[in-house]
């Protein structure tokens, strides 16, 4: 094998997880409609300011996931006199001008268009009130009007009516490289993370799983490795502060704000103790026990369904006679059917 | 006022205990506190760790509020379940066996979870009865283990109820029922 190729790993639990890729991936129709309705959304901002626009978000990292709700456009407004920024114009102006051009020029084709940019912090909302995915309430663009910054790298972008640094081209650029670097592993295993987080009340954002990986992920992956590397990753950084930027220009980036830093930290563990005993029970050579603990991980009947749960407590009762085959005292631990450790050799009893 | 005595208040014991437990289970595990106000009348009764009560004498009546250290566990997985089980794990200051005598409420809490009408290995209320007290210390759960280790066992425990339902047959080792086997020893 050289570096460049894919590995390949013939277990269960990769067979699965490729699977479940394949369940959240989003269709070539979608992606085009997507990509049509934000190259239109780039073209009506640049004949308003000129300037150059950049695509950031799912798409144009290429982990986008079904459903496809909405997509990430941005203009960096060319700004010769010096008017907008930090201590400068606020954001506010460029905006309206941005919702106007917006409105005028899609407003033929998508009748129920609606753009919101007042009270917002970052973007400009576009709802197109038309879905790209069927059975979906709508499709939406989030639209950001930036400047460049002129004494440093990356963009300035609204922060209500002031301005923050980032750099969402850099960031673009860098999953780019690392989607190219890792023949698209990254974009898959990022992908199935963000079911993972989807479906586990969104502890962090997309970009936060992103920023992880790319600290983590540097070349091909089976789907196993991504997320084994990446939890463990995520667990460590995460237990020391937030994500730092990748592009070391804004600030960190924040958790969800219903969560703390290390509930965070712990919904990961036991993500990681779930996926661990997945291994493990594939290791032991329990396919279906792996596959039931693969399901637990992913607490999504969607996307990873549970096998026949009547055969998986035979196998289980299998297993646990064959590792504990004494029913006398044992003088040591003993294997559980629980992920967060082994079980005490105590006597079950009543009084 | 709490008993000065009272654990279950002393963060010099309960925040290495618990410590694993939110470190793996976040925001899932909540704890709380409360009081279980007993009112003794004449003659006293005292609660079993069964649920049910014995008269223990006569005394004058009074009132009593007993703490309690509560943890509540949004749902475990268990082996061929589809949902989660919500786990309750109490402590109180005390624990009284009928037969057994009191014991210290640190190695000794109030389980429940899921419920089953027929199991072998439960009391009168539902709690699960997951160790034989009697057992040396390296052959129970204690308070020096950890609260998770402690979930690692209720979690087998259900999956051992529902083998025992299907099959008739309990996988784990057993104790006889009651405190019979120093009933035994000392005959």
């Amino acid at each position: 094998m050289t570096l460049l190729d894919i590995p390949t790993r013939t277990s269960t639990v990769e067979h699965a997880l490729n699977e479940a890729r394949s369940r959240i991936q989003v269709t070539p129709e979608e992606l085009a409609e997507a990509r049509r309705r934000r190259d239109a959304l780039a073209a009506a901002l640049e004949r308003e300011f000129g300037g150059r626009t950049y695509v950031n978000g799912s798409i144009a990292h290429g982990d986008a996931l079904n459903p496809l709700t909405d997509v990430d456009v941005g203009i960096v407004i060319p700004d010769p006199d010096g008017l907008y920024g930090p201590g400068l114009r606020g954001p506010g102006a460029l905006q309206e001008r941005a919702a106007d051009a917006i409105r005028r020029e899609l407003k033929d084709e998508y009748p129920k268009l609606r753009v919101e940019h007042l009270n917002r912090r970052r973007s400009i909302l576009v709802r197109f009130g038309d879905p790209v995915t069927s059975g979906q309430a709508d499709f939406t663009a989030d639209v950001i009007t930036a400047i460049d910054n002129r004494t440093g790298a990356g963009l300035y972008i609204p922060n209500y009516r002031t301005w923050d640094r980032s750099h969402p081209e850099r960031h673009t650029e860098m999953v780019k490289e690392a989607n190219a670097v890792s023949r698209s592993t990254f974009a898959r295993g990022t992908r199935l993370m963000k079911h993972w987080n989807r479906e586990h009340d969104r502890p962090i954002c997309s970009w936060n799983i992103k920023a992880l990986a790319l600290g983590c992920i540097t070349g091909p992956v089976t789907m196993t490795d991504y997320i084994s590397t990446w939890l463990n990753h995520a667990i460590e950084q995460l237990s020391i502060g937030e994500t730092p930027d990748p592009a070391g220009v804004a600030g960190p980036i924040k958790i969800n704000e219903k969560f703390t830093r290390l509930q965070v930290v712990a919904a990961f563990r036991q993500a990681k103790a779930d996926f661990d005993l997945a291994l493990q029970y594939e290791r032991e050579g329990y396919p279906i026990l792996a596959l039931n603990q693969l399901a637990i991980f992913f607490g999504d009947e969607a996307v990873m369904p549970k096998p026949d749960q009547d055969e998986v407590k035979r196998v289980s009762r299998e297993r646990w006679r064959e590792k504990n085959p004494s029913l006398l005292h044992a003088p040591a631990a003993t294997v559980s059917t629980s992920a967060y450790g082994d079980r005490l050799p105590v006597r079950s009893w009543a009084c | 006022m709490p008993d000065p005595a009272w654990y279950g208040a002393d963060v010099a014991w309960f925040v290495p205990f618990e410590r694993d437990a939110f470190r793996l289970f976040g925001r899932r595990l909540r704890v709380e506190y409360a009081w279980e106000v007993l009112r003794h009348a004449n003659p006293c009764a005292v609660a079993l760790s069964c649920g049910s009560w014995i008269g223990v004498g006569f005394g004058p009546p009074r009132v009593e509020a007993v703490p309690r250290r509560r943890y509540h566990l949004d749902g475990v997985d268990v082996v061929g379940r589809v949902e989660r089980v919500p786990v309750v794990i109490e402590f109180r200051p005390h624990r009284y066996f009928p037969g057994g005598g009191v014991r210290d409420g640190r190695d000794f809490p109030v389980v429940f979870a899921g419920e089953m009408q027929d199991s072998p290995h439960r009391y009168e209320d539902g709690a699960l009865c997951l160790y034989y007290p009697d057992d040396p210390a390296e052959q129970r759960w204690t308070a020096d283990k950890n609260l998770a280790e402690l979930i690692v066992l209720v979690q087998d425990h259900l999956f051992l109820e529902d083998t025992y339902a299907e099959t008739g047959e309990w996988l784990a080792p057993q104790a006889e029922h009651g405190f019979t086997e120093e009933a035994k020893r000392a005959a």
